[in-house]
């Protein structure tokens, strides 16, 4: 509790206790009355016998409350306020976290979620609870965060829709992440000024956050002008989780039929922990094996890995690993992962030169490779027998058109308006690759060099595999249900062919085609991603989540189905038609394994407490005090009126004695 | 200084204004009774214990010379030869003291209670000067005992008022030396009445038992102001330095309800003993408030307690 001018009710206290006792001690001034004798009264009178101008100071009601009524408008003169979540007027934003973290079981058998949804709760009573001195509440609005925000509820000043909301904000397992709800409130809060030819004008709002305080992007936030920020968190500091944190597959080269299964698991205690992890395969158990996690060290979660020993699997089916025990955090103790089936891939060529990709591509264990000439392949794109080959592969033809499908192009540009050719491009070297893209692994490009070529511009869709010291010469185009590679320029045109590189790069980039959408690790997504599958149209998809619950998915022009962001972990299964069943594997992040809460929270610069605000919000006590003196003063009229009140006077009787 | 208590009603100040002509014609059927019997010095219109010439006999004694003839019983003699005076009880007259009390605590209230124990003096001595008995007054207060003997008659009804007129209400009260002083008197005995307000904190009961040792028929006639029956009522009110009229003592109260109950209580308590201290040594009391109508005083209230007929 703080005071704002102590000093002044001091000197108050410090002037007027003393002259209210002083009152007491000295005797009334008292009107003389000559009576015929004083013989009765003095027997009745209870301040008699004093001489002296002071009098014994007697326990007395009144001067009791007297003095309590003193010493509050004392109290109130010197303005006390306390620190915290002060529910005042004006805008307030409560920002509930819901994201996988959030899903932690308490000792009370209730998870965070619950609890701040409690606390909101409350937050919402003491804002439109009502009283003598209550203020209005202004007006509040709930935003839920994970990885995504959603207004719960707008700004409103209805308290039982403020509850009913909070009430229905349920929990997803994503990551946490603050950064689109500030801009979501600050949004709600600009209002346009229609008056003023649209001039916004932003009220400061107060912000409320309700969290563990595990919050990715907390760092990076900045409080406007005006803003006020309150944390009040849930779940304990204390708390220890033991989790999954990836999970990975790969059919080993030497036995397509079989995979192998890798996993890094993740321990916030101070204890090494060791446990059981079933493996299974659709849902039946094929393996559990024992792994021991060591403990956190200097706050970074232990880690280890594992491998399970490879099992055969020629078909498709979802592996899900599981941690055989209990511990607050349910959502990262089962992982899974969808794998397809292995596949050996067809390939169509066309190539106008030496038949230097067909070399190459000869050399691969391909199903069939099938080298055509350019007007058949116009021709089989027509007819759309395309679809039947997983990668088409070019050198130096233009396409009319490309229906979806796998393409892998040298140098004429391809018919995608993300990439258009603008002037040819000079002589180059390689400067730049991106070594982490399967297409570019075991690619040496320092060797090569272009001696011309295509220098084409491109959106941002297109992601840049390898630039030249003039223009970018590979690049990776995804887009309406098309997957291209493309290097702009012909590898008659450089000394690739000759450098060891090429055949890696060729080798690299029909698997990655090849196998796109259907790779483990591309099975693999997280909370938050969107799952879409092409389909035909007029088919009714629709997606059943972990928990039962069946979802429509609507079907663009395309025949793209997207259905996201995901809100559970676990495996979602898209029903196309009505035979037609894709498995997706959702895991939830990694970053919410770590389930100790943050008392403090960084936001930007300023360090804010929990269930204590930034300073700048206070609950004002004295208008209370003045209410408590009004009270007091009530209750001292009240015993003064039961002292001095007038009961019924019996009626003396003129004549009375013996008869 | 409140003027609660102070006399605002007309003083009297002649005969005239102390006695009416109203009440006058009212008194005249009315006669003082004295509940026992006495003797007193000329014949007058009661019984009394010497015996005389009265038609109610008493008793037989022997003849001696010289006493007269009339009144010897011959039937007696001629059944015992013997001389027998017959006795009869004489009339006599009686004597009505009146002893008022001149305190200054007397002078207080409306009506002021010094005024009514004069007017009611003057009516009872009216009433027993038109019966033929013999009137003395007693004034006494602190300083001493005023007295006013021997009236008979009608005709000294004007001296008996205006010794009351001249009468003036100041220092305290020693009621004990006031009795003494009045039950040695040679003045005759009779009914006595007391004219006060009774407020002596000691001696009420011995004066008492001095006027009836001393051979009168007492009754107490305790006069108090409707300001010290019912002060609330009166309009008493505020903090209060009340002074005793006759000692100066000083209390200090604050008007409330509930000390006013308590006063009233303690009033009430008083004014029991006075008339317990009255029953036990044989004297008649009676309370009454100063604003009373003094007719319905005389016919009713003491007519019925016996001290008028």
């Amino acid at each position: 509790m703080t005071w704002v001018t102590p000093s002044a009710g001091l000197l108050l206290a410090a002037i007027a206790v003393p002259i209210l006792l002083l009152l007491y001690f000295l005797r009334l001034r008292r009107q003389p009355l000559r009576v015929a004798s004083t013989m009765l009264w003095e027997r009745a009178v209870e301040d008699l016998h004093a001489n002296s101008p002071f009098q014994r100071l007697r326990p007395s009601t009144l001067l009791i409350l007297q003095l309590i009524a003193l010493l509050l408008v004392v109290l109130a003169i010197m303005q006390p306020q306390i620190e915290g979540t002060a529910p005042s007027d004006g805008k307030h934003v409560l920002l509930i976290d819901r994201s996988g973290s959030m899903t932690a079981v308490g000792k009370d058998g209730a998870t965070r979620l619950e609890e701040a949804k409690e606390k909101a709760i409350d937050y919402v009573d003491q804002l439109y609870g009502g009283g003598l001195f209550s203020s209005s509440g202004g007006e509040t609005m709930i935003i839920a965060f994970s990885d995504y925000a959603e207004v719960i509820t707008p700004f409103t000043d209805s308290k039982q829709q403020l509850i009913s909301s909070i009430r229905s904000i349920a929990p997803t397992h994503g990551k946490s992440q603050i950064g689109e709800s500030l801009q979501l409130a600050r949004a709600y809060m600009t209002n346009i000024d229609p008056e003023n030819e649209g001039v916004s004008s932003s009220d400061s709002a107060h912000l409320e956050l309700f969290s563990d305080g595990l919050i990715v992007d907390i760092n990076k936030q900045v409080l406007a002008r005006g803003e006020t920020l309150s944390y009040q968190m849930v779940g304990s500091s204390e708390d220890t989780n033991i989790g999954i944190a990836t999970i990975d597959a790969k059919r080993p080269s030497e036995s397509v039929e079989e995979v192998q299964v890798f996993l890094s698991l993740v321990n916030t205690s101070d204890n090494s922990a060791t446990v059981d992890i079933e493996l299974s395969i659709d849902s039946i158990p094929v393996g559990v094996q024992e792994v021991i996690i060591p403990p956190q060290l200097d706050g970074l979660p232990g880690k280890a890995s594992m491998v399970f020993v490879p099992f055969l699997m020629p078909n498709s089916g979802v592996i899900q690993a599981t941690i055989l025990a209990d511990d607050i955090l349910a959502i990262d103790n089962r992982a899974a992962l969808v794998v397809p089936p292995s596949k050996e891939l067809r390939v169509i060529l066309v190539e106008d030169g030496a038949p230097i990709l067909q070399s190459v591509l000869e050399g691969m264990p391909l199903q069939e490779l099938k080298v055509v000439h350019e007007t058949t392949l116009e021709k089989m794109i027509q007819d759309g027998k395309t679809a039947e080959y997983d990668v088409v592969v070019t050198r130096d033809i233009t396409l009319e058109n490309m229906p979806r499908g796998n393409y892998f192009m040298f140098g004429s540009p391809p018919p995608v308006e993300a990439l258009q050719s603008f002037v040819s491009g000079d002589a180059q070297v390689m400067l730049v690759a991106d070594e982490e893209h399967p297409c570019m692994r075991f690619v040496r490009y320092e060797d090569i060099v272009v001696t011309e070529g295509y220098e084409v511009v491109f959106d941002g869709s297109v992601q840049v595999l390898l630039e030249g010291s003039n223009w970018p010469a590979v690049m990776n185009y995804r887009g309406s249900g098309t997957q291209l590679v493309y290097v702009s320029f012909d590898p008659m045109d450089s000394n690739w062919p000759y450098l060891r590189s090429f055949p890696f790069f060729v080798f690299n980039t029909v698997e990655y085609l090849g196998r796109s959408g259907s790779q483990f690790t591309s099975s693999v997504k997280l909370v938050g991603d969107s799952i879409s599958e092409l389909v035909q149209l007029g088919d009714v998809v629709q997606i059943i989540d972990p928990e039962g619950v069946s979802h429509p998915v609507s079907v663009d022009s395309n025949g793209v189905a997207v259905w996201g962001p995901v809100r559970l972990a676990g495996v979602h299964t898209m029903e196309i038609g009505d035979s037609k069943e894709v498995a997706y594997a959702i895991n939830a992040s990694s970053l919410e394994s770590e389930v100790a809460s943050v008392e403090t929270v960084t936001f930007g610069t300023k360090k804010v407490q929990s269930a204590k605000s930034d300073g700048a919000s206070y609950i004002q006590l004295w208008p209370w005090a003045l209410g408590a003196v009004l009270a007091v003063l009530l209750a001292e009229w009240w015993v003064y009126q039961k002292k001095v009140s007038h009961p019924l006077v019996k009626t003396w009787t003129h004549t009375g004695g013996n008869s | 200084m409140s003027n609660f208590g102070e006399t605002l009603h007309e003083r009297p100040t002649k005969v005239d204004e102390l006695l009416g002509s109203h009440l006058m014609s009212s008194l005249d059927k009315l006669d003082i009774v004295a509940r026992k019997i006495f003797s007193g010095k000329t014949q007058g219109e009661r019984r009394s214990r010497r015996r005389g010439q009265s038609v109610e006999f008493a008793d037989y004694r022997q003849y001696s010379s010289g006493d007269d003839l009339r009144f010897i019983d011959w039937n007696v003699y001629a059944r015992l030869d013997r001389l027998f005076m017959k006795i009869f009880l004489e009339e006599e007259e009686l004597t009505l003291g009146i002893a008022i009390d001149i305190s200054a605590s007397m002078e207080y209230g409306n009506p002021n209670k010094f005024d009514f124990a004069r007017r009611l003096a003057m009516a009872l001595g009216y009433i027993a000067l038109s019966s033929h008995n013999k009137v003395s007054l007693f004034a006494f207060n602190s300083n001493g005992v005023q007295r006013l003997s021997g009236l008979r008659g009608k005709k000294r009804t004007r001296d008996l008022g205006q010794w009351l007129l001249d009468l003036l209400p100041t220092g305290g009260t020693d009621f004990i030396e006031a009795c003494k002083v009045i039950s040695t008197s040679r003045q005759g005995r009779g009914v006595l009445v007391v004219l006060s307000d009774c407020l002596e904190t000691e001696g009420i009961k011995q004066g008492l038992s001095f006027l009836v040792g001393g051979g009168w028929d007492v009754f107490v006639i305790q006069s108090l102001s409707p300001e010290e029956v019912a002060p609330l009522d009166s309009g008493l009110e505020g903090d209060l330095r009340l002074e005793d009229a006759e000692t100066g003592e000083v209390c200090e109260i604050t008007a409330t309800a509930p000390l006013v109950a308590a006063y009233k209580q303690r009033l009430h308590h008083y004014c029991e003993e006075i008339r317990e201290q009255c029953t036990r040594v044989g004297a008649g009391s009676v309370r009454v408030s100063t604003d009373v109508d003094m007719e319905q005083l005389l016919v009713e209230y003491l007519r019925g307690r016996g001290l008028l007929r």
